[in-house]
């Protein structure tokens, strides 16, 4: 790409995706909350839920890593080194990364638990058999990215809470739109 | 953009790590593990695991006249439990086993669930059956009767243990698993 963006900015693409993917996450994060506090037998509406905004937020993590990889490449904010620019954007391209792989994992998790996955009622195809086995090694990673990524939302903020203090980057930043 | 090697370790080192520490978590936090276990009990096996025990047809002892009142507050009591177990008859192991017609069963029979070790050797030395008294009594302090054992109970913080409570579980639990 030879698109020329200005320091601290990033291209309208990857603007765009990164708004679609914290409003839909935004809305799946209550869902991903209560799910866990809602007693089994009472899940089924939330889980229709799941299944489909976790299509959508997959979908769009999966368009956003291929943009990662072929779409321009930000440079820093004015007065920010190139090494801490770059803690940023690791956090920022794990946590993509994550959520795609959540999605992958999730579909599995649900075949392997002999449920079909639904998006917004339409369902797709158990391709898996149900197996004991597949649901509880997909299960227990599903639920450990989910901590993981809490972690790298910490880190995001206390890393940007502090090059914004060393560096004036900005509050800006933190969250989607083209400031990076 | 020009990284410097260090920095690009020190990247690894932190998302690494953090990523490691993430996948103790389930286990911490739930008691959970990623391996299933391929242990399936046959009605001979459990048959072997019961000898010298007499013991009543809990299922087919009647159950005390409750109101919808008192029904629902079993139910309600028995909530935190079906966060972790199905009760139904071929139900999912979830982060617990299976509960179905649990009374009169020895302890860590659940087809595939993947028991701690020192819960099932607990259960094997003391060929521990479930019957409402060792039921009551796990429940009132599991980490105590089963040493070792990954059952997240109390669930949370300042959850306060009560006897009455307990004895809602267990006839609930007679009540749903028949």
């Amino acid at each position: 790409m030879t698109e020329q963006l200005a320091p601290g900015q990033q291209d309208r693409v990857a603007t765009l995706l990164g708004w679609a993917i914290f409003i839909s996450f935004f809305v799946m994060f209550f869902n991903i909350i209560n799910l866990p506090r809602t007693p089994l037998g009472q899940r089924e509406g939330m889980q229709l839920w799941h299944d489909s905004l976790g299509w959508v937020v997959g979908l769009l993590c999966l368009v956003r890593l291929y943009w990662f990889a072929q779409g321009p490449k930000p440079s820093p904010p004015e007065g920010m080194p190139e090494d801490s620019f770059a803690y940023s954007r690791a956090i920022l391209f794990m946590l993509v990364l994550v959520f795609a792989a959540e999605f992958l994992i999730g579909i599995f998790y649900a075949w392997g638990e002999g449920r079909n996955v639904n998006f917004f009622g339409a369902v797709f195809p158990q391709l898996v058999e149900t197996s004991e086995p597949l649901r509880i090694t997909t299960g227990y990673p599903h639920s450990a990215l989910a901590f993981y990524y809490l972690m790298l939302f910490t880190i995001w903020f206390v890393l940007g809470w502090w090059q914004n203090r060393k560096y004036g980057a900005g509050w800006r930043r933190l969250f989607p739109g083209e400031k990076v | 953009m020009s990284v410097s090697t260090r920095a690009k370790l020190n990247i690894v080192t932190v998302l690494g790590g953090l990523l490691l520490l993430a996948l103790y978590f389930p286990y911490l936090w739930f008691g959970v593990t990623p391996f299933a276990s391929d242990k399936e009990y046959s009605d001979a096996e459990i048959a072997v695991l019961l000898e010298g025990t007499d013991l009543p047809d809990y299922y087919a002892m009647p159950l005390p006249e409750r109101t919808p009142e008192e029904l629902a507050k079993q139910k309600e009591d028995f909530t935190w439990c079906r966060f972790c177990h199905t009760l139904e008859q071929g139900g999912h192991n979830r982060v617990g086993p299976n509960l179905y017609r649990i009374f009169g069963q020895p302890a860590g029979v659940a087809d595939h669930f993947p028991y701690s070790d020192s819960f099932i050797a607990k259960a094997r030395n003391e060929k521990w059956v479930w019957t409402p008294e060792n039921m009551a009594a796990f429940i009132a302090d599991p980490h105590v009767v089963f040493p070792g054992n990954r059952m997240r109970y109390p669930p949370m913080l300042g959850y306060e243990m009560s006897l009455e409570r307990d004895a809602n579980i267990i006839e609930y639990l007679l009540r749903e698993t028949r």
